[in-house]
């Protein structure tokens, strides 16, 4: 159509394809590659550290991150124990790259559950709408006033605490969002013609919903679940760092910092590099869940 | 023929950044006398808008304005701030928008967002001035019960009486210029008769220069003392109305009155014709004629070079190597 | 509009009836109750004793329903670890934890609505990017580490602030600025989206057509519409600050219903952890409701429906 267009500029821009994307969503970028490489270094874990996250050694207790060495010049700093150890002598690092596993597991098995609720509430909403719309509506609403953290912190009490336990609770408080997005997505394929046209052709609504739906469901949900596992694996955290989450001598990133509080005068870092690693996490799944929704926007 | 009240001298508008930047108005120009009517006619896409936006000042942030000068009653308006240009805007230069729905904020009342505008222009007026004009001018736009509806929200409003209410907003400090973008496009059939004769009455009354943007050839034949052509950010063709209607030179012109079904001409149920393709992105530099890949009486030449505007007398001109001449318009069906 | 206001009245009754129908089941039919009073080590016979003694062995309709209206009336039974009505307990920790979220909320919109307002004017410019950038960190930083590092920096290095107590003034600094900073985002967030939508309404351009100034149109015509969305976030953020000060006042050792949940949830101090449920559900729903009110008064068009 426009013969003035120099036909090599095409090539270069498909060369330059990752490149742009780097360029054009630095977020996301990021995001992923700290996600990525929390996620192999939960996954190999082992390979990482010879030590055992759960033996303790009294001899080198509180040792300090090798940095401190290298930059405050501590003598006690060593190699051998890169990110220093805790109050009972148990390698930092090791305990750092299990605890990952921890903090992955329940981001993701919750988020599945809290994803399913959210989509069966929030589809059912969106495409029968109606009394059901009211309903799911309602539920929303009172799920919304529930406090969180308290419930949780009650149901660990009641349940006792565990990992499964967690991430059931996780799960089953924490869907008030995918249901959210799920309805509005649903709403707005529901009044499109081709739903029209499948129901006039007799389809069944599981059909409908499973066949037409639900593929235009995954990119929004996608989105949601990614930020939403941020959330959950602070949620972990923070019932874990009060003493009503994990049960120790699990290495949960919470637990680390709360065992860390006790030694706040006499070893910062040992607050310092849990919380950073969670922060970090945390940061990633933001990074990717706005990466995700802007490039969904474009 | 008196001074013009508008002059705009080589208009440009791009908008975005340096690597993916629209040229969205090419250098365009032309006037409009006291009383008179000039109605810009083009597809969705075309720089219409934007053309009026860029004489309002009020063009989007990420665009840009150049022009060998615009002027109001020979006064220079290119040149200045925003804040010396906001003092015009109502004053001498008035705008209605397409949608009457959403041009309204919502949380003010009807009579609060008229005498706002008079207030701002006249800052010495007292508050029942500014109260009574806004009731005389809703009563001028046919809305009835006038001082009552000044306490009434935009919501509590049909669309036509919105688009009232908006043309009386335009009118509140007495411009010579009113620019209506569209102003009847959002409305029904029924309401956009009565909105153009209303604006031709207030135009009579008030003696206004009216630039009036619309893809509608029916709106222009009811309303335009003279009418320009725009494709792809260029004037194609200009002229009276009388001859652009009568005698249209350009294929695209004829190409959108072939579109236009006429009563008892028209076969029912028969197609009508529809202009092949649809128009270039306006990213690029365009070599040849921007019409082109369109046009049914396109030679080979017609890619070539920048095609210029033929002048045969002044107002009068159309962008085309291969015009149609001396042929009228209904006459062949050269594009069907 | 009283219709309205009827309507959302009657929805809030209904989410606290089915929340505490959810709270008496949590606690009364997940778990028993008698075997945590009792306690550990209590026998067979202790714990039956306990039963009788506390009703626990009537039908649970009947016993939910004598709590419900008990509960109405503001009487939550004894607390099983102060021996105290439940009522005066929360009550006395009640005014720690509304200084502590109204601080932390001021805090918070002091931060955000600024720096909302600025990234919105001015889209893609610095101001934006750093607004945008503060969002992303402040959501991902973790409140309790956050408050940690606040004590190391705050307290421990320079000396400037107390560890920890809920005396006197200075003791809410730090915990209301870390608490306000967790709620900080989602304010941001909004008002920065919902300004950015009013700034590119039609009627901002119909504004601007008339000739008002910038100013003018600003205050008058943009923050107005964009203050609708803000009040919302703000109560509903209001009411996650209640329930997110367990965290903050737990590190900083602040006598409000945070650390009494905490301390009753540790010691299985049921009916306690019950009303706290209740009392923060029923804040927020009263929160949302009056957010509700209020931008329906402040939007005509629901205002006059």
């Amino acid at each position: 159509m426009q013969p003035s267009e120099p036909i090599p500029l095409r090539e270069t821009r498909r060369r330059g394809r990752l490149a742009r994307v780097i360029v054009e969503r630095p977020g996301l970028v990021l995001g992923m590659l700290i996600l990525g490489l929390i996620v192999l270094a939960a996954i190999f874990a082992p390979y990482l550290t010879p030590y055992d996250p759960y033996d303790q050694d009294i001899m080198s207790r509180r040792l300090p991150p090798v940095w401190n060495g290298w930059f405050l010049g501590d003598p006690q700093a060593t190699m051998a124990h890169p990110f220093g150890t805790d109050n009972v002598g148990r390698d930092y690092w090791a305990r750092l790259v299990y605890g990952a596993r921890i903090s992955l597991i329940v981001g993701f098995v919750s988020v599945a559950i809290s994803g399913f609720i959210g989509s069966v509430v929030g589809i059912s909403a969106g495409y029968f709408g109606g009394k059901v719309d009211l309903a799911a509506n309602f539920l929303i609403q009172t799920r919304l006033a529930v406090p969180v953290i308290l419930v949780a912190l009650a149901a660990v009490a009641a349940f006792g605490g565990s990992l499964q336990m967690i991430i059931l609770i996780a799960g089953l408080l924490l869907w008030d969002r995918a249901a959210v997005v799920t309805r509005t997505v649903t709403q707005q394929i529901a009044k499109r013609d081709f739903i029209k046209a499948a129901k006039a052709l007799g389809a069944s609504d599981l059909r409908i919903i499973l066949t037409e739906i639900l593929p235009n469901l995954a990119a929004p949900l996608a989105v949601i679940l990614t930020v939403e596992m941020g959330q959950v694996i602070l949620l972990e955290a923070s019932l874990s760092f009060l003493g009503l989450g994990i049960p120790p001598p699990a290495p949960s990133w919470g637990l680390m910092l709360a065992e860390a509080k006790e030694d706040i005068f006499f070893a910062p870092w040992a607050i310092a590099i849990p919380g950073a690693a969670l922060f970090l996490l945390v940061l990633s799944t933001s990074l990717v869940g706005d990466g995700l929704q802007k490039s969904r926007e474009r | 023929m008196t001074a013009p009240l508008l002059k705009v001298d080589d208009l440009h508008v791009r908008i975005g950044a340096r690597d993916r930047q629209v040229h969205a108005v090419r250098g365009i120009s032309f006037e409009i006398a006291r009383g008179e009517t000039l109605s810009i006619v083009g597809e969705s896409g075309c720089g219409k808008s934007m053309t009026s936006l860029a004489v309002m000042g009020l063009l989007p942030r990420t665009a840009r304005r150049e022009s060998h000068g615009i002027s109001i009653d020979g006064a220079r308006i290119d040149g200045l701030s925003d804040r010396a240009m906001s003092d015009l805007r109502g004053l001498k230069l008035a705008m209605i928008f397409q949608e009457p729905m959403t041009a309204l904020n919502p949380v003010y009342t009807i009579g609060n967002q008229l005498e706002e505008a008079y207030r701002r222009h006249n800052p010495a007026a007292a508050r029942g001035d500014a109260r009574a004009r806004a009731v005389y001018l809703l009563e001028k736009v046919g809305i009835t019960a006038a001082s009552e509806r000044l306490n009434q929200y935009p919501h509590q409003l049909s669309g036509g009486l919105r688009q009232r209410v908006m043309i009386a907003m335009a009118l509140m400090c007495g411009p010579d210029l009113i620019i209506a973008d569209e102003p009847t496009t959002a409305l029904d059939v029924t309401i956009q008769a009565q909105i153009l004769r209303l604006l031709r009455d207030l135009q009579t009354e008030f003696n206004l220069s009216i630039l009036l943007i619309t893809h509608d050839l029916g709106i222009v034949a009811r309303t335009a003392d003279k009418v320009a052509v725009m494709y792809a950010g260029e004037f194609v063709e200009t002229g009276t109305a009388r001859e652009v209607f009568n005698a249209p030179a350009h294929p695209y012109t004829r190409g959108l009155l072939a579109a236009i079904p006429v009563p008892g001409k028209t076969e029912r149920g028969g197609k009508l014709a529809a202009i092949p393709g649809t128009v270039p992105s306006l990213t690029d530099h365009l070599e040849g004629c921007s019409f082109f890949g369109r046009c049914s009486r396109a030679v080979p030449d017609c890619a070539l070079g920048h095609v210029a505007l033929t002048e045969p007398s002044a107002g009068r001109a159309w962008r085309c190597r291969r015009p149609y001449l001396e042929e009228a318009a209904h006459q062949g069906g050269a594009l069907s | 509009m009283m219709v309205y206001a009827l309507k959302r009245a009657v929805l809030g009754l209904a989410i606290m009836l089915t929340i505490s129908m959810a709270v008496f089941a949590l606690t009364n039919i997940a778990s028993d109750p008698a075997i945590a009073i009792a306690g550990e080590g209590a026998t067979a016979t202790d714990v039956e004793a306990v039963r009788q003694r506390y009703g626990f062995d009537r039908p649970v309709v009947e016993r939910y329903a004598e709590w419900l209206g008990h509960a109405v009336r503001g009487d939550f039974g004894m607390s099983y670890r102060q021996q105290r009505p439940v009522a005066r307990v929360v009550l006395e920790r009640f005014p720690v934890t509304f200084t502590l979220a109204c601080l932390a909320l001021g805090f918070s919109l002091a931060l955000a609505l600024p720096l909302a307002m600025f990234a919105a004017l001015w889209p893609n410019s610095m101001i934006d990017r750093f607004a945008v950038l503060t969002a992303l960190v402040a959501q991902a930083v973790p409140t309790f580490w956050l408050s940690l590092l606040g004590i190391l920096v705050f307290s421990v290095e320079l000396g400037w602030l107390p560890v920890s107590g809920s005396t006197s003034f200075v003791h809410y600094i730090l915990p209301a600025a870390c608490l306000g900073f967790f709620a900080m985002p989602a304010i941001l967030r909004l008002t920065r989206a919902g300004l950015l939508e009013v700034l590119e309404a039609d009627y901002i351009r119909t504004a601007r057509a008339k000739g008002l100034r910038t100013p003018t149109i600003l205050v008058k015509h943009a923050l107005r519409n964009a203050i609708i969305p803000v009040v919302s976030i703000a109560s509903v953020q209001f009411g996650y600050l209640l329930s997110g000060s367990v965290i903050v006042e737990t590190i900083f050792a602040m006598q409000g219903i945070g650390y009494l949940a905490w301390e009753s949830v540790s010691s299985a101090d049921l009916p306690v952890v019950q009303a706290l449920v209740l009392v923060t559900a029923f804040f927020y729903v009263l929160l949302t409701l009056f957010a509700d009110i209020l931008n329906a008064w402040l939007d005509p068009r629901i205002r006059i429906a």
